[in-house]
């Protein structure tokens, strides 16, 4: 039955001040419509109804003396009808949740695609009993009988369209159209081959919103996922803007391959803008250099130019799906043995054009030393006059600065015993405030602007951004812009295409060679700003002076620089067509062009280039016997690099689908492609010595008689061919991959996938004899509510249980079968004049493929109308073969080599659920916990000893224990009478010590740094339109490291290191280690700050350097983060009316509100995963911003 | 699956392997050039201290400046101390620490070049020539690293088969386990077999010129004739001497020889270990960067050698010892000149090798050979001196004492005095130290102690369970003069 409601308003032209009119009637047996009029005769109001809809209504009531609002009131007391009051008019209506009005007898219809093409086997049930249903003919007619009292609403719900409910008629009945389900993006799995149905789908995947988890200002989409994926584990690596996160789907499956996930982008895999070889890359985001400086550096260009999604414009994508299992990965082949992750940017919609602008502001507060145990300069001054009380020795003299200073000064009689109570009383209370000073409250803004729309035929999208992030740290800032567009057209009916294109630019500024943060982390406060004090004391061979360096962190800043600059360039075209009926052909090609650049310079008045120089900038006369002998006398460096990524990806694949079988209860969709892939870097790096960034940007060349020729001769001087260094890079992966799908389908019910894939790659010198492995996956669905039994259970809208396998293959680039050679540099060798190689890697002939298996078992369910809704999926990922190192005897010419062999398995359950407590018209309250554990051990690596610095480093990988296993020194308190650490398993007195050869033996196993388990928590309230959300993120079960007490191992620390807090309480004198852990100082003492230590062929160990790595120093990293609170108002409609604004909103966020951890931290970052105080922490950070359509 | 292969397979040219700078070595050229490279080290310092510990350098005293972290750090290992790797480690000087690994990366090249050559693509000519570089630089190394971390191959009271020496690695095959010392006779047996390997393909090669940076026949035969004297087997010494001799250069007359700075020898272009002098028969290594220099440090020129020397008539005393104006390091090494090399092969040590031959027949009683080691010797002194007058023959003992004089006053600073002390029996050393203040101590290297033979580094202990660190000699303690 069709309603056709027409709508009677009966309008008065009453005056306001009648509006308080008292009404006074009586009615019996009339009707509803004629006791409304007569109400609104009385009264000023108007009052609005369907008279059709109220017609059949008759009430019996007597009113007396009342408002004209309660005189409706009481007239519709007990009857199916509401009201509601604006203004002065009264709105009278059935109350919504009237039944729909019931049918018997045959109920038929049509259903036709968009292009009024009749659909077969679309499902047709009545809503109510989906138990009663059919599916549509060859002619999308459809024919269903219906009992009397059962609804005649019908849903309509078909594979790749969106499901439509409808009202059925008699006769000829409804005609229904679906459409293609394109924004439906709940209900398919973007695979970036494939737009798969959700429930033809029987894989691991999850799918977010960027609405609902993007935070604002945010230049990356990766750094917003933390918390939001189950499975998805992300360690953000530093507060800073130009950061890039670590980011592991299920757990890590190779040890020494690349182990992040693959991004994809409408289709397309980003590569990252530079190439770093995996172990460059596991170095660099581990954190595992040796120098601290020299990572520093490491992570300032590999973060300066971002990783494979910097440059795609958060504000641009739609949605992200992860694909998880390896039936959801197979597709990609052997690089997503890490998982892929799916981003789909935002398509034009049909309506006319709508632009949409946001603008966000934020602030971020920078770090104070309230948050760090640090001292403040009375403290630290104290400690070194207890040093100097006790008579402790220095090992070396101390230079001329602060306390030190001046106490050498007192006792070298320059100075008197006044004006040295003078010196230290200015020391004492100076109190450099490093954090204020070389930190700022950082601004951020964000803009974005998009046009949107379409016809029937085009679609549009097109937007332009731009980002200024800066960091806590003055002078670490990111800026991008990007420009995308995306328009889809329909030339004929069957053919359509898609174009993309893609122009993004980052500029980063970091730091060079320097760092503040962990300046200001480790420099005393009694140094002033301005002071330029003494670090060094050089001497340069074959001159007889002394040439004291001095150090200033401002002069430093700024005469040194790292700016990096990446220019992305993407373009994809894709063909749609419909061949026959069933069968698709898709076609595209997609490019990639990303140039990155980087400079890093420090000019001659840095302190870094005066220690390469030999003396401080102007400290002698131009042209002097210094001059003469410095390596570099005039100008800094340059070190300059820069890369061209150059990738394409061409793809044509077919796909038939179709339906057949008795009730067409039969699906099949078959899918076959072809694709080729290249991906070039072409990059060149440059070192310049003799640079003049402030004179033209000059480089002033010398060609200096003395050591021209030698690589550096005596005095340390570099030679001109070295002062000089050019070298080009160029790599070119071609990749012709092969790769096929099917799903079966059965009543919808129960459902079969299978994925193929194999690849051939031009891969130097890589596994030549095996070139092709295919990668498979077999998968299956269940949706047991869909069986008889459950179909009358209606509070179960879905409950579908999954399983599947695949074998996956992983190809570390880094190491192979064969020698390979290197072209070296200089290509003639300069002393003999004959033509040299060099050997890149040494052949390791037993090397295979790295092979994972992967089996999931997955629930997904949804009750209560998707009140409540989920997926739990439970894996078991067996990597097999798996190439680890193994540290080998030096006598094999390397300390290294590599196998296939470790065994590593992850196992791990992940939880996803939705909850909407609350759904009403003003109030929606909805919770998403998650929830993800994964267990990660490694097993049969063959190694059967490993030193016990493999062990302490985090090398060692001991079967059954996980990869990132951290052992330590088991501390046992401070010695009586020396106040030295002592360690369970050593002694002081040599003949204590019992010496193993397994080092497991005496040291202590603390946990792992990988969390068991992590995931998140993000609820929404709306009420009206206020909406709040808060995104929570948690990991536990992970241990690490805290920053190393104190690094200098025999030495007094130096005048200008700060120390923490702790070295306040501790050991001074016998007795005290009741009450403190804290090492004393013990320098008076040559070697007794050394104990016997129980390692098989080292006698004795630093003690000092063991409390670092001892348990004692190892806490609980758990933690629980407020990643984001944000608070949305969405402007009324109707106050934007007449500013011919479609729409707006406001939202004031907050990110990393706040962290609760362990307080043994003192304030370093649970998360940050460098042991060190490198990477800027994460701070909060507020923002507001502001969403307008037009 | 059959058809996906087939259109995989097909693309062949897209799957080409392509690299702008990285191969797979498949030429008997480019397995040269990687001997070439990293085969051969001319930029790699092979025995960066092996010079300090022996008699030919003394303690001095320097201005207080002079005593900074560098210079201390010598001192552990010109006092023979068993930790002086540790205090070379402390004071950040690692480079000098790396011999023994930096040998067996060699090593590691010369078995990848001998193992890939079988299978490479090249001529007959070029092949040997590769294989016997290979083989004899494999050779060299391998008695490199028995001369440093094993007892000499002479050591009095036992057999060389007794003594530990060093691991043999013969194959490019890295295994897991760790790799044991061998027997210093089983490094001496690999060695000449080895060499003679290489002595028997190089002289097939006689006529294919490789220039001085390459191991050429004469020089395969030079370095056999070295390892037969260390090893005391005098006729081969002689016949591998008779064979380079052929085609070596002729001995130098540095009565008409100019250097190219002969006012500051150590300014010259052409000394004695450069490509430019001409008895030069092979030049390799590289030094001057990373080795311990006895100039301008706390450690100088020995007077014990510069006496040896006839102050008025030897020619070497000028053109070696560079008169210093400062006082504490009075005479400069100069051997070097300006270059950069570390060592040379060169014909007046064939010469002395066989004189050390014939004077060791001498004296075990075949008279005949008295007369010829002289005439060797005569042969280089009238190359030397500037009024020359001719040694003559007295007995066996004076013979060899006169032999081994002349080889350290010949070969001085050429890492051959340390090794020739080890077999000369070993004898006590004594190294005087003066500190800032003047104090004058003295440090004891007694005879036949351990410390003759080199600590192996604890990292390759750490990595090789089956290593065995040599007998330690306990720490040495200064006595006060």
């Amino acid at each position: 039955m069709l309603c056709f409601l027409a709508m009677f308003v009966f309008v008065s032209g009453l005056t306001a001040q009648e509006k308080g009119k008292k009404i006074t009637m009586k009615c019996v047996n009339e009707k509803l419509t004629d006791a409304l009029k007569k109400v609104e005769k009385q009264s000023s109001y108007k009052i609005v109804f369907s008279y059709n809809e109220l017609q059949a209504i008759r009430v019996n009531t007597s009113i007396e003396d009342l408002t004209a609002p309660a005189a409706v009131k009481k007239l519709i007391v007990g009857q199916p009808i509401s009201c509601s009051v604006d203004g002065l008019y009264i709105h009278v209506f059935l109350k919504k949740e009237k039944k729909d009005p019931s049918l018997k007898g045959l109920l038929s219809g049509r259903v036709v695609d968009e292009n009024d093409e009749p659909l077969p086997g679309v499902s047709v049930r009545l809503k109510n009993s989906p138990s009663i249903g059919t599916l549509t003919d060859l002619n999308g007619r459809f024919f269903l009988s219906a009992k009397e009292g059962q609804s005649a609403m019908l849903t309509f719900s078909f594979i790749g369209k969106k499901t439509v409910e409808k009202m059925a008629g008699e006769g000829l009945g409804v005609q229904v159209t679906l459409e293609e389900m394109v924004n439906a993006v709940d209900e398919v799995v973007v695979t970036g081959y494939q737009v798969m149905d959700k429930r033809l789908m029987a894989s691991a995947t999850s799918i977010v919103h960027m609405d609902d988890i993007k935070m604002p200002i945010v230049n990356s989409v990766d750094k917003m996922l933390q918390g939001t994926i189950p499975g998805l584990m992300i360690q953000n690596s530093s507060g800073s803007p130009n950061a890039t996160p670590r980011i592991r789907m299920r757990g890590s499956s190779t040890i020494y391959g690349n182990a992040s996930p693959l991004w994809v982008v409408d289709g397309i895999i980003y590569e990252d803008p530079i190439d770093l070889s995996n172990d460059e890359l596991n170095n660099v985001l581990q954190g595992t250099s040796s120098d601290m400086l020299e990572q520093a550096n490491l992570n300032a260009t590999r973060s300066l130019l971002g990783n494979a999604i910097a440059g795609v414009n958060p504000n641009d994508i739609e949605t992200i799906t992860f694909l998880k299992d390896a039936s959801a990965t197979a597709i990609y082949g052997t690089r997503a043995a890490n998982g892929v992750i799916v981003v789909t940017t935002k398509k034009g919609k049909i309506g006319k054009p709508t632009i949409n602008f946001s603008a966000s502001w934020g602030g971020t507060a920078r770090p104070r030393y309230s948050q760090y145990n640090l001292m403040n300069s009375k403290e630290r001054i104290g400690i070194s006059k207890e040093v100097a009380d006790k008579g402790y020795l220095y090992s070396s003299m101390p230079y001329d600065t602060g306390f030190e200073g001046a106490l050498f000064a007192l006792y070298n009689k320059e100075i008197t015993k006044d004006e040295f109570d003078k010196r230290v009383a200015y020391y004492e209370t100076i109190n450099t405030d490093w954090f204020s000073l070389l930190c700022q409250n950082a601004l951020n803004q964000d803009y974005s602007a998009s046009i949107s729309g379409g016809g029937t035929n085009v679609n549009y999208y097109t937007s332009i951004g731009y980002n200024d992030s800066k960091g806590t740290m003055k002078g670490d800032n990111s800026k991008s812009y990007s420009l995308r567009t995306n328009i889809t057209a329909k030339l004929t009916k069957d053919i359509s295409i898609t174009s993309q294109l893609n122009l993004s630019e980052q500029n980063s500024e970091g730091f060079y060679t320097t760092n503040p943060y962990l300046y200001a982390m480790n420099t005393s406060r009694a140094i002033g700003k301005d002071e330029f004090y003494t670090t060094k004391v050089n001497t340069i061979l074959g001159l007889f002076s002394n040439y004291p360096l001095t150090y200033n962190i401002f002069n430093e800043l700024s005469h040194t620089g790292n700016e990096a600059k990446s220019r992305g360039f993407r373009g994809s075209l894709g063909i749609n067509a419909n061949l026959l009926k069933g069968l698709k052909m898709d076609a595209l090609l997609g490019i990639r062009y990303t140039n990155s650049l980087n400079y890093q310079w420090a000019d001659e008045r840095s302190y870094y280039i005066a220690e390469i120089r030999g003396y401080d900038y102007g400290s002698v006369l131009p042209n002097s016997k210094e001059e003469s002998k410095s390596r570099l006398p005039h100008g800094g460096i340059l070190n300059y690099s820069q890369t061209n990524n150059v990738s394409y990806t061409g793809r044509v694949q077919l796909s038939y689908t179709k339906v057949f079988g008795r009730q067409q209860q039969h699906v099949i969709n078959a899918m076959a492609g072809y694709e080729v892939s290249s991906n070039q870097y072409d990059g060149i790096s440059d070192v310049e010595w003799g640079y003049y960034p402030d004179r033209g940007m000059n480089i002033s060349y010398e060609y200096d008689t003395n050591t021209s020729g030698n690589v550096s001769d005596q005095s340390g001087s570099n030679s001109s061919l070295e002062k000089h260094t050019i070298s080009r890079k160029n790599v070119k992966n071609n990749l012709l991959s092969s790769y096929a799908t099917f799903v079966y389908a059965l009543k919808n019910r129960y459902i079969f996938n299978a994925n193929l894939r194999g690849d051939a790659s031009n891969r130097f010198g890589q596994y030549t004899n095996h070139k092709f492995l295919p990668v498979w996956s077999l998968s299956g669905r269940w949706k047991i509510n869909d069986e008889a039994l459950f179909r009358e259970w209606r509070t179960i809208d879905d409950f579908s249980v999954r399983l599947s396998y695949g074998q996956q293959g992983n190809l570390p680039t880094s190491v192979g079968p064969n020698l390979i050679a290197q072209y070296m540099s200089p290509t003639v060798n300069r002393f003999s004049g004959n033509f040299q190689l060099d050997i890149k890697r040494l052949p390791y002939p037993n090397l295979r493929w790295e092979k994972t298996a992967t089996t999931n078992l997955g629930l997904d369910f949804s009750l209560f109308n998707g009140r409540v809704s989920g997926t739990v999926d439970y894996y078991i990922r067996k990597g097999k073969d798996l190439i680890f190192s193994l540290p080998v005897a030096s006598e094999y010419g390397t300390t290294q080599t590599y196998r296939n062999g470790a065994d590593m398995k992850n196992t791990g359950i992940e939880v996803g659920v939705n909850i909407v407590p609350i759904r009403t018209k003003d109030v929606t309250w909805s919770i998403t916990p998650i929830y993800s554990k994964n267990t990660n051990n490694i097993s049969n690596t063959s190694k059967k000893s490993y030193t016990y610095n493999d062990y302490l480093a985090g090398n060692a990988y001991e079967n059954g224990k996980p990869v990132n296993a951290l052992y330590a020194w088991e501390f046992t308190g401070l010695d009586h009478n020396t106040g030295r650490a002592t360690f369970k398993n050593c002694s002081f007195t040599e003949s204590e010590v019992e010496k193993s050869d397994d080092p497991k033996s005496y040291l202590k196993y603390c946990g792992s740094t990988d969390p068991k388990f992590n995931g998140g928590l993000s609820t929404s309230l709306r009420y009206k339109n206020f909406t709040l959300y808060a995104q929570f993120a948690y990991a536990f079960g992970q241990v690490k490291r805290l920053n190393f007490l104190f690094s200098g191992s025999n030495t007094m620390p130096e005048t200008q290191t700060n120390l923490t807090t702790d070295f306040l309480d501790c050991w001074r004198k016998p007795g005290d280690e009741e009450f403190t852990n804290i090492p004393g100082f013990a320098f008076q003492e040559t070697t007794g700050y050394n104990i016997y230590v129980p390692v098989s062929n080292v006698v004795l160990l630093n003690t000092y350097d063991m409390y670092n790595y001892s348990d004692a120093r190892v806490v609980s990293a758990d933690f629980f983060r407020c990643r984001n609170l944000s608070l949305t108002y969405v402007v009324p409609e109707k106050w934007l009316r007449s500013l011919r604004i479609a729409g707006m909103s406001c939202t004031f966020n907050t990110t990393n509100l706040f962290t609760l951890c362990s307080s043994r931290l003192n304030g370093q970052d649970p998360e940050i995963d460098s042991t060190g105080s490198v990477a800027l922490p994460i701070t909060r950070n507020y923002s507001f911003s502001i969403n307008l359509s037009f | 699956m059959a058809c996906l292969i087939a259109v995989l397979t097909s693309c062949s040219d897209f799957l080409k392997e392509v690299s702008q700078d990285e191969f797979e070595p498949k030429t008997v050229t480019a397995y040269q050039e990687l001997l070439n490279g990293v085969g051969y080290g001319t930029t790699t310092t092979f025995d960066p201290i092996t010079e300090v510990l022996t008699d030919d350098v003394e303690g001095c005293q320097g201005a207080s400046y002079y005593y900074n972290e560098t210079n201390l750090a010598h001192l552990a290992v010109y006092s023979w101390q068993p930790d002086m790797y540790q205090s070379l480690a402390d004071h950040k000087m690692t480079k000098l620490l790396e011999s023994y690994q930096t040998f067996y990366k060699r090593i590691m090249t010369c078995n990848l070049v001998i193992e890939g050559l079988d299978d490479a693509e090249g001529t007959e000519e070029e092949k040997r020539q590769t294989m016997g570089e290979a083989l004899a630089l494999r050779a060299h190394y391998f008695f490199y690293l028995v001369n440093m971390y094993a007892m000499p191959y002479n050591t009095p009271e036992t057999t060389p088969d007794a003594l530990p020496g060093v691991p043999l690695v013969k194959a490019a095959e890295i295994k897991d386990e760790g790799i044991s010392r061998s027997s210093v006779a089983q490094v001496y047996a690999q060695i000449c077999q080895d060499i003679e390997e290489a002595c028997r393909l190089l002289d097939g090669n006689k006529a294919l010129p490789v220039g001085v940076f390459r191991i050429n026949y004469v020089a395969a035969h030079l370095l056999a004739s070295r390892v037969y004297l260390y090893m005391e087997n005098w006729d081969k010494v002689i016949e591998h001497v008779n064979l380079a001799l052929a085609g070596a250069p002729a001995l130098c007359d540095l009565n008409s020889y100019q250097l190219s700075n002969m006012d500051y020898p150590t300014q010259a272009n052409n000394h004695f270990i450069s490509k430019d002098f001409p008895e030069v028969i092979f030049i390799n290594g590289g030094a001057r960067a990373n080795g311990i220099v006895t100039e301008g440090t706390l450690i100088r020129v020995s007077d014990d050698l510069l006496d040896l020397y006839d102050a008025t008539n030897d020619w070497r005393r000028s053109m070696f010892f560079q008169a210093n104006s400062y006082m504490y390091y009075k005479n400069w090494m100069a051997k070097y000149g300006r270059s950069e090399q570390e060592y040379v092969w060169r014909t007046a040590e064939l010469y002395l090798n066989r004189a050390e031959a014939y004077a060791a027949k001498y004296a075990a009683g075949e008279a005949a050979y008295g007369q010829k080691a002289a005439e060797d010797l005569n042969a280089l002194r009238q190359n030397r001196l500037k009024n020359f007058t001719p040694y003559t023959l007295t007995t066996a003992e004076d013979l060899m004492n006169f032999c081994h004089n002349e080889r350290r006053l010949e070969l001085c600073f050429e890492h051959h005095r340390w090794f020739d002390l080890r077999r000369y029996g070993m004898p006590s050393i004594r190294h005087a130290w003066i500190d800032n203040t003047g104090v004058r101590s003295i440090y004891t290297l007694q005879k036949k102690d351990p410390g003759y033979a080199l600590p192996i580094p604890q990292s390759a202990l750490d990595l090789n369970v089956s290593l065995v660190q040599n007998q330690l000699s306990p720490k040495r303690v200064a006595e006060i003069e």
